[in-house]
């Protein structure tokens, strides 16, 4: 390469390359016109020097303030990785069918159609940003509105029992938020919990038929409802259901077994002496009454 | 002391011409350093002297006061650049030093220039040296000097290229280098937009794109021999 002295000072001379640079250079004592093959450049970098000063100057007062900055971003992305974890899964059955995966704060990750009828209830439904109370409220609501759910409708809500194992802490408290739930809107709603065995006892044959028959119409399942369960009033209003309920088993035995066995006992007067004096007979008698479910 | 040198060296980082008096202040500093590094005295005529102080033109652009006292951030520059510069020479020529004399008394560096030193060279030499100072003249004229153009001038092939693409859209568009020859200006807005360069490159390069637009077309024949090449890649970019 030839290069062409274009300017000369005591310190440095500029030399034109043959690709039309111009180029500071050592001066090797040149004279301008002259031409020379070869140079010593200047190693010049003005803009990095710029950058470099904008680096050290934050190198020097921001390090700690970045350092914070990061720690702090991390902290936050793996806050949101957390809240993005789906930890456990609650079943709703109306009967659109319905699963609810929830983080470990209880906000909802994702609503699920299990059934046709859930997908169409869910179309245009919104759940980003919602806690499972809000959302089983507006989904309820929803469902009102769609005619799934009139007064006498039963709904059953179901937590996955896989994640008892992985995450008991969440699935208690889970539980105890639904719990919680159900009884602040027990007025409006006939909500059972399926795992919690309190409520869900007496009530686990009907809710079971309703389930597997989703594709019934709605006027009709009410009225099956009515149907074959004997005592009518506790579908009506829940809280007294499900006291009555529990307590129906035991009172009623004990009313119909003692008056039917005074009875008899009453009638045959005659054989009082007989039978008092086998005293085996009495104690049988008790035992298979208490057996037999014919007495009731 | 030391204040009063981080002043001058701030002050010469803003403009070369600083700088050259600077160095002319600290010349037997200089000589000094490059003395100890060649283990020899060291004169005005010397090789080394003249690395010395490119290195010294380096240490002010590069210098930053947190980081300690310049002259010794100078002293380190000045020798590591001549041991380049002796490392390079030994492998271009596989001697030691340019001016080590042989078994005749006869520097290499001597045998080399009597190779070029020829009558005609002379003659083209001061042929050059006329043109040059013509263009200087002109460059001045638009506030140019050579150093400035070599400050801008682009480094980068491609960012060359650019600069050449927009040269040739100049050249192909004489209304607008009229303007340019009037208003002694480039008008990059414009310019940016009609040629499709960014504005950042004219900007960064304003100075050298014009210096090369007044070399093309006032007529700089040895000069524009040295150009051609930056147009060929700006055509080659059109292409």
């Amino acid at each position: 390469m030839k290069y062409l002295i274009v300017e000369c000072f005591k310190s440095y001379a500029v030399a034109l390359d043959q690709e039309g640079r111009f180029i500071k250079v050592a001066n090797f004592n040149y004279e301008v016109g002259q031409t020379v093959k070869n140079i010593v450049a200047m190693k010049e970098a003005p803009n990095t020097q710029s950058k470099n000063k904008v680096i050290s100057f934050v190198n020097k007062y921001y390090r700690p303030l970045i350092a914070v900055a990061a720690v702090i971003i991390i902290f936050f992305s793996g806050l949101f990785v957390l809240d993005n974890h789906k930890v456990g899964t609650v079943y709703m059955t109306i009967n659109p069918q319905i699963e609810i995966g929830l983080n470990r704060k209880d906000k909802v990750l994702e609503v699920g159609a299990i059934n046709q009828e859930a997908k169409i209830l869910l179309e245009d439904y919104k759940y980003k940003n919602k806690n499972l109370d809000t959302v089983l409220d507006e989904i309820l609501d929803l469902a009102e509105q769609n005619n799934y759910l009139d007064e006498k409708a039963k709904v059953t809500l179901k937590l996955d029992e896989q994640s008892l194992e992985e995450n008991e802490a969440w699935y208690t408290a889970t539980k105890d938020r639904i719990n919680r739930y159900i009884n602040s809107n027990k007025n409006r709603y006939y909500i059972v919990l399926e795992n919690d065995p309190i409520y869900s006892e007496s009530d686990y044959n009907t809710t079971s038929e309703t389930s597997t028959k989703p594709d019934s119409n709605n006027t009709y399942q009410s009225q099956r409802y009515i149907v074959p369960v004997e005592t009518p009033q506790p579908e009506v209003k829940p809280t007294q259901s499900k006291t009555n309920k529990r307590q129906s088993p035991v009172t009623t035995y004990d009313i119909s077994d003692y008056s039917d066995y005074d009875d008899s006992d009453y009638e045959a007067s005659s054989y009082d002496d007989l039978d008092y004096n086998e005293t085996d007979y009495d104690d049988s008698d008790y035992h298979g009454s208490d057996d037999n479910s014919d007495y009731d | 002391m030391s204040h009063s040198i981080v002043t001058e060296v701030n002050s010469a980082k803003e403009s070369m011409r600083n700088a050259d008096n600077l160095i002319k202040k600290y010349l037997p500093f200089i000589k000094s350093q490059a003395s100890k590094t060649a283990n020899r005295s060291i004169d005005d005529s010397d090789d080394e002297l003249s690395i010395g102080m490119i290195a010294f033109h380096e240490a002010i652009q590069a210098y930053q006061e947190d980081k300690g006292n310049f002259l010794s951030f100078a002293g380190i520059l000045i020798k590591n650049r001549i041991i380049d510069y002796y490392r390079k020479e030994s492998k271009h020529f596989g001697h030691e030093s340019f001016d080590q004399p042989d078994e005749n008394n006869i520097s290499l560096a001597e045998k080399i220039e009597d190779q070029d030193d020829q009558f005609e060279t002379i003659e083209i030499q001061e042929v050059a040296r006329k043109e040059i100072m013509e263009l200087q003249d002109v460059l001045a004229s638009f506030d140019l000097s050579f150093t400035d153009i070599a400050e801008q001038t682009p480094k980068q092939d491609r960012t060359l290229a650019a600069c050449g693409k927009a040269v040739q859209y100049a050249i192909d568009h004489p209304p607008m280098l009229e303007e340019i020859a009037k208003s002694g200006k480039l008008p990059i807005t414009k310019l940016a937009r009609e040629s499709k360069i960014s504005k950042k490159t004219l900007e960064r390069h304003r100075r050298y794109i014009l210096a090369v637009m007044i070399i093309q077309t006032n007529g700089f024949e040895m000069v524009r021999q040295h150009v051609k090449g930056v147009l060929a890649l700006g055509k080659e970019l059109v292409k």
